[in-house]
């Protein structure tokens, strides 16, 4: 294989965005979005260099390894806005990877689920089980609402609102207890 | 030199070879192709592996060791070794660095080891009926299996005297064996239900690419708590009769056990059953106490449906990591000897609404899947080449000073206003910001423009990179532009490339260019982390570095602030699972990250990345962002740093007569 390739990807790899890395444009389909994955896969998945040398092998997989996280965002309705959004507000420095807000994570707070849990739901397939996780908890049924709090993780992953909600909620079964 | 695919499994393992685009089930000297995953340590010091040590098991259950596959890469602490030790008649001892060991005839042996042996055994069998050495293996494991686990196994085959190219998930392994995918794109869903473990998998094929969007398991149920069930349901007869529980003696207890497996496997193909065990236990005056059992197909799936619909619960946990609707799968295989039982079939048919596919033998696919694998990895000449690299629509690593407008890369599409754009606030460089998910990234320069919806340059597509160089002159710029045109793949288009009816223009056209050189067929599989990896933060709580089900190999980069004031040392204690609480996961190891500038708490910034590699095997790098200090630890995982060296096991076993 051609080290000069891959030392062209590994040069230019910073500078692209999940789109650009893909060959996809920003209003590419979900079906789109996995089929160039799926392209992509073909080429750079790290198997296929299983008995090169080792600067190859770990060319590659950086190259790779990026892919996976493109395909991450790009695969999830909520964080590929959530990358959009950085995108746009981004001016020329356009950061082209993913970034969350910080996350430092304080003892748990006693308070209260928080008044609004839903609107800080990221991906319309998790805000029902937001909504009604809430109203479980107004309702007293805590256990009930552990589930529905699990289930809105599930759907919006690395939400730091949705987390912080559900180990409230869980100190506060296991002072039940 | 040979290259196999071994499925190491609780109760039984097989050995499969990919012999001239055809693969082959190794078969031993009595053409039998599943070697029962049992060790038996004989009084005259020979160690018997397969059907013989099985039948030593209703004879010496205190020196005959299976289903080791539900221990291994756990440590002694844990759930599944206190109930293990509860249900096996062999003993067990905590052994160094909490890895339980198993004690035989007076040694102790690591379960590695024993599933070395076990590993050794298959690779004889394999050695005879290729007439080659082999050398090289890919083992499968259960798709939810641990890190502790999975390195486990990984000693148990160098152990063996196997270099272990890979270790794969059983579910993706029994997908490779199908050769589902080649032709179209379809969503595939298995159901892997064996002796000790049940795992749901599901992925998504297309081409030669193998997608796993989910995988879910529980590592505690399988067809043995089903004959655990019918030895229980046969001890209670026997007491009612005899007034003696047998299940007071370990030993009448097993010859039960495995008369009930023989119970559950007829009753697959008929609808009642009758045995007599005889000589079960003995009575006064030495008079023996037989049994006489019956049973039929109705009352064996009463006992099997709670265990059947334990399974459902963990398919329906996949369905929602991958958020597919339980009917939207193509095809449904059915892997492991547990998907022979009638009532299983049914419930899986009802389930995902489609007739489950059996055509490969269910104890058989996974290691021809693994085989496959095998060859696939072999076979380094049949790579696609690389296409160049794509053009950035905005080059940051542009040195600032520089101001050269030729030295600005800009993609074709890029509307004109944002390469202006670009030219006028090119900001300093950012690479030391650029690390993702730190807060550090999150910093923008300025406003947003504002007009936003311009900002957004049109990426540079495959087609316009194939013509375009890094710095781009109009002839080509004009060809890309013709190109970008969405096209239908080239007819004369290799068949393996995926001919996916569902792409778009938006879909790159280079894989399938590149294609034309070489079409390797050889599937690619794109596997995920069964759990997420986390580490502790303070008040005992976790913070999720790889989400549950993460493709891999991936990165994963957070910053941590120190928790106390002068504090210079960190300890980055890792695990893994899904519970909120640090100490509810697997502890896998820790990173000590020394030197820290003593500071205030929360003044010192601590990046911790995670890493893993194409085999699910973890990295973890912390970094002092202020110094630029690095400690790296390819994690002292619990259970196996305590162990004895490799070498020393290998010595061991070296000595050992094999039978």
């Amino acid at each position: 294989m051609s080290q000069a390739s891959v030392a062209g990807w590994l040069a230019v790899l910073d500078d692209l965005t999940y789109y650009e890395l893909f060959g996809l444009t920003v209003d590419a389909s979900a079906d789109d979005v996995r089929s160039a994955f799926h392209a992509f896969c073909e080429i750079f998945h790290p198997d296929r260099y299983f008995g090169s040398p080792e600067a190859d092998r770990i060319g590659v997989s950086t190259i790779f390894k990026r892919a996976t996280e493109a395909y991450l965002v790009l695969s999830d309705a909520g964080l590929r806005e959530h990358y959009d959004a950085q995108l746009r507000g981004a001016q020329g420095t356009r950061p082209q990877r993913i970034s969350f807000s910080s996350r430092s994570r304080p003892p748990a707070s006693r308070s209260p689920g928080p008044a609004k849990l839903e609107d800080s739901v990221r991906t319309p397939t998790a805000r029902p089980f937001a909504r009604r996780a809430e109203e479980l908890i107004g309702a007293g049924d805590l256990r009930q609402a552990k589930l529905q709090l699990v289930m809105a993780n599930h759907m919006d992953p690395q939400n730091e609102a949705l987390e912080t909600a559900l180990k409230d909620l869980e100190t506060r079964l296991a002072e039940r207890r | 030199m040979a290259v196999v695919g071994i499925d190491l499994g609780t109760t039984n393992t097989v050995v499969a070879c990919v012999r001239g685009g055809r693969v082959q089930v190794a078969a031993d000297d009595h053409g039998r192709r599943l070697l029962p995953s049992v060790v038996s340590f004989h009084p005259n010091g020979d160690v018997l592996v397969g059907q013989a040590a099985k039948e030593r098991r209703v004879v010496d259950a205190r020196n005959t060791i299976a289903s080791v596959k539900r221990l291994i890469g756990r440590s002694w602490g844990s759930d599944e070794i206190r109930r293990s030790r509860e249900r096996f008649a062999f003993e067990l001892k905590e052994g160094p660095g909490q890895g339980p060991l198993v004690v035989a005839r007076g040694q102790e042996y690591t379960l590695p080891e024993i599933s070395a042996f076990v590993l050794k055994r298959a690779r004889q069998i394999a050695e005879a009926a290729l007439g080659e050495t082999v050398d090289r293996a890919v083992i499968t494991v259960p798709a939810n299996f641990n890190e502790l686990q999975r390195a486990a196994t990984k000693v148990a085959g160098r152990v063996a005297g196997l270099d272990v190219m890979r270790i794969i998930n059983e579910p993706t392994a029994a997908a490779l064996a199908y050769g589902l995918g080649r032709a179209t794109h379809e969503r595939i869903a298995v159901y892997d239900f064996g002796g000790g473990t049940f795992d749901c998998t599901l992925l998504d094929l297309s081409g030669n690419v193998f997608e796993v969007l989910a995988t879910a398991g529980d590592s505690f149920l399988g067809g043995d708590d089903l004959d655990l069930a019918i030895a229980e349901r046969m001890a209670e007869a026997f007491l009612h009769t005899h007034r003696y529980d047998p299940r007071s003696d370990p030993q009448a207890f097993e010859r039960l056990r495995v008369a009930a497996e023989a119970v559950k496997v007829s009753l697959s193909t008929t609808d009642r059953t009758q045995t007599r065990l005889r000589e079960v236990a003995f009575g006064v005056g030495g008079a023996h106490l037989d049994l006489d059992f019956g049973m039929t197909r109705d009352e064996l799936e009463m006992l099997a449906a709670p265990l059947v619909e334990r399974t459902f619960a963990v398919c329906q946990e996949a369905l929602s990591m991958a958020r597919q609707p339980v009917t939207g799968f193509d095809k449904v295989i059915l892997v492991g000897g547990s998907t022979r039982i009638p009532l299983v079939r049914r419930r899986v048919e009802q389930f995902f609404g489609t007739q489950p596919l059996d055509r490969v033998n269910a104890d058989e696919v996974v290691a021809i899947g693994a085989a496959i694998q095998a060859a696939a990895l072999t076979e380094v000449a049949r790579r696609r080449s690389i296409p160049p690299a794509p053009v950035p629509a905005v080059r940051k690593s542009v040195p600032p000073e520089d101001d050269e407008p030729d030295e600005i890369t800009i993609a074709t599409q890029v509307p004109a206003q944002i390469a202006q754009l670009q030219k006028s606030t090119r900001a300093p460089d950012l690479s030391a910001a650029r690390a993702p998910l730190t807060p550090a990234v999150l910093e923008r320069q300025g406003d947003p423009p504002p007009d936003t919806a311009t900002t957004i340059p049109r990426p540079v597509a495959y087609q316009d990179i194939l013509r375009s160089t890094l710095r781009l002159d109009p002839a080509a710029a004009e060809a890309g532009r013709a190109e970008a045109v969405p096209a239908a793949p080239p007819p004369s288009a290799p068949s393996s490339v995926p001919p996916s009816p569902r792409s778009s223009g938006a879909r790159s056209s280079s894989a399938q260019r590149a294609a034309t050189e070489v079409a390797p067929d050889a599937p690619v599989l794109v596997d995920v982390t069964p759990r997420a990896l986390v580490v502790e933060t303070v008040g005992g709580w976790c913070d999720v570095v790889v989400q549950r089900n993460a493709k891999i190999p991936c990165e994963r980069t957070r910053a941590f602030t120190t928790s106390s004031d002068m504090q210079t040392a960190v300890h980055v204690r890792v695990a893994q699972g899904e519970e909120a609480v640090f100490s509810g996961n697997t502890f896998l190891g820790e990173v000590e990250l020394v030197g820290l500038r003593a500071a205030r708490r929360g003044e010192v910034t601590i990046q911790v990345r995670f890493e893993v590699d194409e085999s699910g095997t973890l990295n973890v790098y912390a970094t002092d962002v202020a110094t630029g200090r690095e400690a790296h630890a390819l994690l002292q995982l619990v259970g196996i740093s305590g162990a004895p060296s490799v070498q020393k096991m290998r010595a061991r076993h070296a000595t050992a007569r094999l039978r």
